[in-house]
């Protein structure tokens, strides 16, 4: 699966930078141009537990306040009945 | 580079795009019809997410029949084209392995596939044989055109209202409170009371994890530097406390003492909005004596009587909420400079008090004249995107049809009839079984005075989330396993 997110984060800029190079170290996620505090981000992940986990992990870092999903491919994930809904 | 690469690169910068144009507020995005240099073109429809009550417009990507794409609606005033994490899986859901893919008829103790031709008639047959002990039991995820054709199926076809949703048992404290206080079942507020609040107080309510897309103007506010109060009364820590100024930790059912302190503490300041007060509002206080849906006339004087045990002290001892936090809500609901947003929605509507508690929260705000403008509004939350549409505004209830018209009324029945070109008298004037009355009559032995036998469910899964399935459910289905009218026997929709 491979989704766009909007991440809301916090007005405490000073926690900002650690919050990027996690996002930005990890493969799986690419990092868009900030807006103001709404951050786009792009995710892959291999089927929707492993979209799950990787939300997570996101609204768990210091300074994201929220999470919106704005598009999900998921011809890959279903291919095959390999959908966990 | 090859082409499986190529493909993965595009919906990147499809998502990216889609993600990037959400964050600057653009609307320059466009769902893109084909990935790369694929020939085969993806189209898109607008459909309903059902997880939540929000009611968010998603657009659905579909290739060679099968869905490969979700994404939120740009064009819908409710999401503005964003969706929460539960879309990830609105696509996904269709392809689980547990899902059904054709009819299953219990036979013993085992389910065995058969074909759509033979669900229907097995289905027609049993209706055929008693309409009159036939009964549809849905939900507020009905779409308005489902619930529209059972509606109709019932009580223009067969002349039996037995039809109801599961929103019966979840916002029956929600309409009451409705009713009795302004006379009419809507909520007062709308969504766009989030985007105009300078406080928002969540009353026993997580919408950053319940209905997100809806916290997330919150949240988007407040990232461009607008200043906004969020205040959590609840009984437990959500992902919402953590982006509110406030929490106040009560008791179960601790609410209602600090609606009733801080109703007492703008009279006793003398900070309640007088003029909203002797234009708009009348006083009503239980009746003990008999019990109503809208109480006994009090005066104001004797209104402020009743209140007057609850101080903040007092109130504290009840609710588990410091008095110094009641005096807080007390004087933002006393400013008049401020707009002030209640949201609420299951953590009211079902506790024991849930009606009480619905009068009580409408009740504050229009004692504090923070009321009928922009931002300054009750605002009752549903739990499901169609418990209006669907279940009220459809009627899809067992007193109801549609447009707010009731059987009871000859006239509502002649309009319904006239509308749907039925002959006059088709429509029966007897109100059908509400919910658990159904159910009832459903696991009642027909020696014993049970007269359903059949229902069909729909969007829902009373399995889960009746009350008292011991008595609602499982005897039915212990004593009569070979029913087709038990839930998992219901036909399911095919995959395509």
């Amino acid at each position: 699966m491979i989704s766009g997110l909007v991440l809301y984060l916090n007005r405490d800029e000073a926690i900002w930078s650690e919050t990027l190079d996690a996002l930005t170290a990890q493969a799986e996620i690419a990092v868009g141009q900030r807006y103001e505090s709404r951050l786009p981000v792009v995710v892959e992940s291999s089927d929707g537990s492993n979209a799950r986990d990787l939300t997570q992990w996101i609204l768990d870092l210091p300074g994201v306040d929220h999470l919106d999903v704005t598009y999900v491919d998921l011809e890959e994930a279903t291919r095959g009945e390999n959908g966990d809904g | 580079m090859d082409k499986q690469q190529n493909r993965r690169d595009f919906i990147r910068s499809a998502a990216m795009a889609s993600a990037t144009a959400a964050a600057a507020g653009s609307t320059s995005f466009s769902l893109p019809k084909v990935y790369g240099d694929e020939n085969s073109a993806i189209e898109w429809n607008k459909a309903p997410c059902r997880f939540c009550g929000t009611g968010c417009h998603v657009q659905v990507g579909v290739r060679d029949g099968q869905v490969v794409a979700v994404a939120g609606d740009r064009e819908a005033d409710v999401n503005k084209g964003l969706l929460c994490v539960k879309g990830y899986h609105v696509g996904a859901v269709l392809y689980g392995k547990d899902r059904l893919t054709k009819p299953l008829l219990r036979r013993d103790d085992k389910y065995v596939e058969i074909e759509w031709s033979e669900a229907i008639k097995i289905i027609a047959d049993r209706i055929e044989a008693a309409p009159d002990r036939f009964g549809f039991y849905g939900s507020g995820q009905w779409t308005i055109p489902e619930g529209y054709a059972a509606q109709k199926f019932i009580k223009g076809g067969l002349s039996n209202n037995h039809i109801d949703p599961n929103a019966r048992l979840c916002m029956a404290s929600a309409v009451t409170g409705f009713l009795a206080t302004y006379g009419v079942d809507e909520p007062a507020g709308c969504y766009d009371d989030l985007d105009n609040c300078d406080v928002l107080i969540m009353w026993g309510n997580n919408p950053a994890e319940m209905h997100p897309v809806l916290f997330s103007r919150v949240v988007d506010r407040r990232s461009r530097g607008e200043d906004i109060t969020l205040i959590d009364i609840g009984t437990r820590k959500t992902r919402t406390t953590q982006q509110c100024e406030h929490y106040l930790e009560m008791k179960p059912h601790g609410d209602l003492a600090v609606a009733n302190g801080i109703a007492h503490l703008l009279i006793e300041n003398g900070t309640f909005d007088k003029s909203f007060v002797e234009n708009h509002c009348n006083f009503k206080s239980p009746d003990s004596e008999n019990p109503n849906l809208h109480g006994k006339a009090v005066s104001f004087d004797e209104y402020k009587e009743l209140l007057k045990p609850y101080t903040p002290e007092r109130v504290e001892e009840l609710s588990g909420v410091a008095a110094a936090d009641i005096r807080m809500l007390a004087d933002l609901f006393g400013r008049r400079d401020i707009r002030i947003t209640s949201l609420w929605c299951m953590g009211v509507n079902q506790h024991t008090r849930g009606t009480a508690m619905n009068c009580l929260i409408h009740g504050v705000h229009l004692l504090s004249g923070h009321f009928g403008r922009p931002g300054d509004a009750p605002t009752s939350l549903t739990g499901q995107p169609s418990a209006c549409g669907t279940a009220r505004e459809v009627g899809t209830l067992a007193h109801a049809l549609p447009g707010g018209r009731v059987v009871m009324k000859p006239e509502h029945r002649q309009q319904a009839e006239m509308i749907w070109k039925l002959p006059e008298g088709r429509i029966n004037a007897k109100p059908g079984y509400h919910t658990v009355k159904m159910w009832e009559q459903f696991c009642t032995p027909a020696e014993e005075g049970g007269d359903i036998d059949t229902i069909w469910v729909q969007v829902t899964n009373p399995g889960h989330s009746l009350p008292n399935l011991n008595k609602l459910l499982t005897p039915k289905l212990d004593s009569k396993k070979n029913s087709l009218s038990s839930r998992k026997s219901t036909p399911q929709p095919q995959r395509n």
